[in-house]
């Protein structure tokens, strides 16, 4: 009788909002499945280093990165979906808007990662749609064998000295949803007139985020106008001569969800493995690599400046979502590309 | 195996009166290769025409011609094309005049060390486009190239100074010639060697100096070479898309193809876009394959008879040295250069921080080498390639011994039917397949079936043609008097025709599986989470700037390919790759 | 050694081409009969069809007394002990030169020491020897031609089918070839089908030759008869140079040009034909008014020269003769040269007029 009623109470939590860590149960279905798909927006070697991790761990279940930028995984997935192809079970990528959709559509389900209770609420939802897994500020840099202390640009507008023309970097908006997210608050503050004389700039394009990090380390460009703080902050304590910018407008901060498929091919292991990227282990290893995380009791490594020290300028999921689209089309107009 | 056109098979062996007619395995032979012609290329093209006529993210509209308006009248999607026929043009004739001087040379003159020339040219193919220009990031980026760096070293002059900038327009042609100018050098030393010396020794003797004898009497003869030779070049550098995605993009400039590619990787579902906009590609590559061969199939212009005695070169007297040197210098930007800067790149700990020892690093391989998605796209390409090899070599063999021996009616046909796939630009091909197969019923998108098709289909040209030259050197004699002495058809299978045509075969294999390596223009588009190659990890870290990986990657690819025409040199005889051309 | 019988052979390629036009020839033991004719005339389909790798449309191939060919059955070339030398020599480059010669020998269940002691002798008759170990890429086209006939005669066959097997030798090596040709069928006595297009070839080499014109037999018969005694204008004009005059019989022993000259000839037992044949070196020249005997015996005529080109050994003459409308054309003795406009006297023998039919 009892049994009856936990297994009746296990099945509407499970069916309404199974927002249950992972158990043992679950664990052994895990397992079973023996592999679970991330679909992720996060720099390749960071992507694999958590993976890694996870499976030095031996739980079972063995973690495939697929790494593309934010765009190109929405689009994939919808893809793979139209012709009934189904291999991702887990996603993360930067572009809130696109989890609306997924959401909306019922393509992603809810689930609350284990140990995320005391997070950052700013990092979780309340119907558990997803979890902020990691936040970085959109930042532009310098290289410092190029460029002076002094000379450096210290604003944005200071980007669009004809000095720089030819010398600077830019990611494509289309591409990395980081950059998307991030030209929409400098738009929302200055116009489009800004992107127009940056276009006169003749910026190299690059396509990721952190595309155009090494082409400022290399000095083969000398600017970047803005790239994922954590790849910069990274490379930056390995002793690259780079410095990132803080104008005082403020930094666009992007938040980056992380959710799980309906219909994953291996949902419990996709459960399983959420649950790891909110551990303490993953959420510490992503504050090493400079990013913001909701657990409250990560150590932040040095030289990664407190967000509340940082001028922040911040876009919801639904104004990403409508000014997505018409943000890379105009990006195209201006840039070519 | 007889030449007699009348007879089926089976109707004439054995001693036993054949009234009772044995069934028509025409029919068979026939039906199968007719699906395969539906599968690789007409249901392919039959979507892409039909998705060309529906907005796809409306998935309620009807007919409209809405893509085509989208893709001709908005100045973003127009100026790729216009980009990209300014580049076919330039590329096609900087090759033109380089592979046709070259060429020249090699053939006419005492340069010293012709074969080293004309082999060095051959291996270029070894590079794989996309790579060499990655490659060339490293030697001509235009602050921190190597050679950049090195003439200011030398002259003494200020960090703004640059002689080159690979990340323009005029980088894009230079690196899209080093890999097309082989094309025409191919086609036109051809040319060359098929014109009797008598001719142009005629004109000699009636008073024509060197310069003369080339211009009034030479160059008029290898003409339809000349002009093949530049559609062929012009042709790659339309369909190109590893060059233009690693240096045009960056540039701010989008080609055809690298648009292409854009519409298919949209978060938007641009499919019918896509289509309409592979459209004028499709009918343009078409269109050059179809007057190449119009031009060259006019053979009695190009090959002018005449019993040839020993050529006597040209004396290029103290010229000879330099022009030598002018000579190795396409070779050295194409093969020395680009694998020099990958390989010392691969090894590099901070790629500005030069050739020293504390910069040294095993890291990039280390990455690669642990790094799961590459270790199963490194699976992934040799898989693909092996069963692409094997696929292309057997159609193609079947389809050629069918054609030459005349064995079932309707042999003429066949040629044609295997060639078909000659004109389809990659990326078109693979924008059919996947319109054609990436809904239901027939869902091959995420397997690696997919990808084969488009190998498949891309290649099986050329093996055809392979198997189909190799075939033609076995004279139906041959086979003929293995009859005669006693032996059955089984018989002379095995003893003749099997022996004689496994070079044939192997060279074809050889000549599929090793662009199959690094095919990229078709995988870009068709691969999936599970079904990686290799030139699209290289793509996809490119994208991220992963340059030390790349060029580890690189280097893997190039041993990959280097092996592979080792054993194609050791199985097939030192020649195999002449036919690629 | 073995008897073949073609009757009625009929050989259509597509709908139309009649390649092989109903013939019948009878070749007997040990016998080296040529197939000559023009090039497109059928050679080359009448011995495939005889080695069995094409089918008839009609008629029958015997040999020895048994059906070897007919419309509905084909015994496979490879039953039928016979070997066959290719134009192209068909040497399988794969294979040294000893063990071309020696692939026969296993389907007639000759192997081991005593295969090899037959190669090795065969080999020696054609000169051949030392070259057993080599390759054929690594020998000249005279010695590939031996290997071929080598190879061919090795297996002992019934019959051996050589399809214009020096035309692709250089002018002397044909030469030497044609006689060592013989020379083996001399010696070996198989009978032997020959086709070529060369009628030097087929005089030195055969016993009996066949004119063949577009799929049809013209003349069977010894060298000597086909052509001393041709039988249609076709054999006549191709076997060697003729001047062929049309006209009709008037007498038996009388032949009346179109254009009004007569000629006697000798009397030919009932036989019929609208021209006449005269070789060029049957007539002979005369200065004018030269006494050249009387004229009951032979044919004499005068004429002028229009032509005269001087060889060494003999003159090519072209002489106008009233009466007949071409020049005809002679073959002269060099010691007597007559210029261009010389008036001339030529007498020619009865038995060398031929009355031959025009189809
Ligand atoms: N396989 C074929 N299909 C159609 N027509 C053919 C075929 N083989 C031969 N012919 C035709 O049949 C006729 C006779 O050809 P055949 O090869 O027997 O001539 P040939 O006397 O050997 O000539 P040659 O001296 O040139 O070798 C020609 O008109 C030729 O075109
Ligand atoms: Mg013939």
């Amino acid at each position: 009788m009892l049994k009856g009623i936990i297994a009746g109470l296990l099945a509407v939590a499970f069916l309404s909002a199974p927002a249950f860590a992972a158990d043992e149960a679950t664990m052994r279905a895990a397992k079973k499945e023996g592999k679970v798909t991330w679909y992720t927006s996060i720099t390749l070697n960071i992507a694999q280093d958590l993976c890694n991790r996870y499976n030095k761990k031996k739980t079972g279940v063995k973690c495939i990165v697929h790494r593309d930028g934010s765009g190109k995984l929405y689009r994939r997935y919808l893809q793979e979906r139209k012709g009934g192809i189904y291999v991702a079970d887990v996603i993360h990528t930067s572009n809130l808007g696109h989890f609306l959709n997924l959401k909306a559509k019922k393509i992603i389900t809810p689930y609350k990662p284990a140990g995320t209770d005391n997070f950052n609420e700013k990092f979780v939802t309340k119907d558990n749609s997803w979890t902020i897994l990691r936040a970085g500020v959109l930042m532009p840099f310098y290289n410092t064998k190029k460029v002076s202390e002094k000379d450096a640009p210290k604003t944005y507008a200071d980007f669009l000295d004809p000095k720089w023309k030819g010398k600077i970097v830019h990611s494509h908006p289309s591409y990395s949803g980081f950059v998307t997210n991030g030209m929409i608050n400098i738009v929302n503050r200055f116009g489009w007139d800004y992107y127009k004389k940056m276009a006169k700039q003749k910026p190299k394009i690059v396509q990721s985020a952190a595309g155009g990090i090494p082409l400022v380390a290399r000095g083969e460009a000398w600017l970047g106008a803005g790239t994922t703080s954590y790849s910069l902050l990274k490379l930056m304590q390995k002793g690259e001569p780079l410095k990132p910018v803080i104008p005082p407008t403020g930094l666009a901060l992007v938040t980056s969800p992380n959710g799980v498929f309906t219909k994953a091919p291996n949902p419990n292991a996709a459960r399983v493995f959420t649950d790891y990227l909110f551990s303490r282990e993953a959420m510490q290893l992503l504050a090493d690599y400079f990013l913001y995380v909701g657990d409250p009791g990560v150590k932040y490594p040095k030289g990664l400046p407190a967000l509340k020290d940082i001028n922040l300028m911040a876009i919801g999921g639904d104004e990403l979502k409508k000014k997505n689209k018409p943000t890379r089309k105009m990006f195209k107009k201006l840039f070519g590309v | 195996m007889t030449q007699d056109a009348q007879q089926l098979p089976g109707t004439i062996s054995g001693g036993e009166p054949s009234a009772t007619k044995k069934f028509d395995y025409t029919i068979i032979v026939w039906v199968v290769l007719l699906i395969l012609l539906i599968i690789l290329v007409a249901n392919p093209i039959f979507q892409l025409f039909k998705e060309s006529f529906f907005v796809s993210e409306d998935e309620a509209g009807g007919f409209t011609f809405q893509n085509y308006i989208d893709a001709f009248e908005t100045d973003e999607y127009y100026k790729p094309m216009y980009i990209t026929m300014m580049l076919a043009v330039s590329v096609g004739s900087i090759s033109l005049v380089v592979g046709a001087v070259m060429a020249w040379v090699v053939s006419r003159t005492d340069i010293p060390f012709p074969n080293l020339i004309r082999n060095g040219i051959l291996a270029s193919f070894v590079t794989p486009p996309f790579l060499g220009a990655i490659a060339w990031i490293f030697l001509a980026g235009r602050n921190e190239g190597w050679l950049n760096k090195w003439i200011r070293g030398i002259f003494q002059l200020s960090d703004e100074f640059y002689l080159f900038d690979i990340f323009t327009m005029k980088g894009v042609v230079f690196a899209m010639s080093l890999y097309t100018f082989p094309l025409v050098f191919i086609v036109v030393l051809a040319g060359l060697n098929n014109i009797s010396s008598d001719v142009e020794d005629a004109a000699n003797v009636a008073g024509g100096g060197t310069f003369n004898t080339m211009f009034s009497i030479t160059l008029p003869l290898v003409a339809p070479s000349l002009f093949a030779g530049f559609i062929l070049a012009a042709l790659e550098a339309m369909i190109l898309f590893g060059i233009p995605a690693v240096l045009a993009i960056p540039a701010g400039q989008h080609t055809m193809t690298t648009q292409l590619r854009a519409f298919m990787v949209s978060e938007d579902d641009l499919l019918g876009l896509a289509s309409a906009y592979a459209m004028p590609m499709l009918i343009l590559a078409i269109g050059m394959v179809w007057t190449r061969g119009i031009v060259l199939g006019r053979r009695g212009y190009a090959t002018v008879g005449g019993k040839g005695g020993q050529r006597r070169p040209q004396k290029l007297g103290v010229w000879r040295l330099p022009i030598f040197v002018l000579c190795m210098v396409p070779l050295v930007c194409a093969i020395v250069l680009p694998s020099l800067a990958l390989l010392t790149t691969s090894f590099m700990k901070n790629l500005g921080g030069g050739l020293v020892w504390s910069n040294f690093t095993l890291w990039n391989y280390h990455f690669i080498l642990t790094n799961d998605a590459v270790r199963e796209s490194i699976y992934n390409t040799i898989l693909l390639a092996i069963m692409a090899a094997t696929g292309a070599t057997i159609v193609a063999a079947i389809s050629a011994f069918i054609s030459q021996r005349k064995l079932i009616k309707g042999h003429q046909y066949m040629g044609f039917m295997a060639t078909a796939p000659i004109g389809i630009p990659g990326i078109v091909l693979a924008v059919g397949l996947f319109a054609a197969y990436t809904k239901q019923p027939f869902v091959l998108y995420g397997t690696l079936w997919i990808m084969f098709l488009a190998y498949l289909t891309k290649y099986l040209p050329l093996a055809y043609q392979t198997a189909n030259a190799g075939l033609t050197s076995i004279h139906p004699e041959l086979e003929e008097s293995c009859r005669i002495m006693g032996a059955n058809r089984l018989q002379v299978f095995k003893d003749v025709t099997i022996p004689l045509f496994k070079t044939a075969v192997i060279a074809s294999w050889i000549l599929v599986f090793m662009p199959s390596l690094r095919e990229l223009s078709a995988s870009v588009l068709l691969w999936t989470t599970n079904t990686k190659v290799i030139s699209v990890v290289i793509v996809d870290f490119y994208e991220e700037t992963l340059l030390g990986p790349i060029s580890a990657l690189g280097v893997l690819l190039l041993l990959i390919t280097l092996v592979a025409i080792a054993v194609g040199f050791r199985v097939a005889g030192r020649d195999f790759m002449r036919s690629a051309g | 050694m073995a008897v073949l019988d073609l009757k009625g052979l009929l050989k259509i390629f597509g709908t139309d081409v009649r390649a092989v036009d109903e013939i019948d020839l009878h070749i007997e033991h040990g016998e080296l009969i040529s197939l000559l004719g023009p090039s497109g005339c059928g050679k080359t389909t009448t011995l495939r069809l005889v080695a069995g790798f094409i089918e008839p449309n009609g008629g029958e191939i015997i040999m020895d007394g048994e059906t070897v060919s007919n419309e509905s059955s084909v015994i496979p070339p490879e039953r039928r002990n016979m070997s066959m030398i290719f134009q192209s020599y068909a040497i399988w480059p794969h294979k040294t030169v000893a063990q071309n010669v020696g692939y026969g020998l296993k389907f007639r269940g000759i192997t081991g020491a005593e295969a090899d002691k037959r190669v090795k002798s065969l080999l020696s008759v054609v000169q051949m020897d030392h070259l057993g170990a080599r390759y054929p890429g690594e020998l000249s086209g005279g010695q590939q031609q031996r290997v071929a006939l080598a190879r061919a005669l090795v297996v002992e066959p019934a019959v051996l089918l050589l399809d214009e097997p020096l035309s692709n030798l250089d002018a002397n090596l044909r030469e030497e070839m044609r006689f060592e040709i013989r020379r083996l069928h001399d010696e070996f006595n198989i009978t032997s089908i020959y086709v070529t297009h060369d009628q030097a070839e087929a005089m030195v080499t055969s016993d009996r030759i066949c004119v063949m014109n577009s799929g049809k037999i013209e003349q069977v018969g010894k060298p000597s008869d086909i052509y001393d005694i041709p039988a249609t204008k076709f054999v006549a004009e191709f076997v060697g140079v003729t001047n062929s005059i049309p006209g009709k019989i008037s007498s038996p022993e009388l032949f009346e040009a179109d254009d009004g000259a007569k000629f006697m000839m000798n009397p030919d037992g009932g036989k019929t034909g609208e021209l006449v044949s005269i070789r060029p070196h049957r007539i002979q020249v005369h200065s004018e008014n030269a006494d050249v005997g009387g004229s009951d015996a032979q044919n004499v005529l005068d004429g002028e020269v229009t032509r005269g080109y001087y060889f060494g050994s003999t003159v090519d003459y072209l002489v106008k003769v009233p009466g007949l409308n071409e020049p005809l054309r002679v073959i002269g003795d060099p010691h007597e040269f007559f210029g261009v406009g010389s008036k001339v006297r030529l007498t020619i023998e009865k038995a060398a007029v031929i009355l031959v039919s025009d189809s």
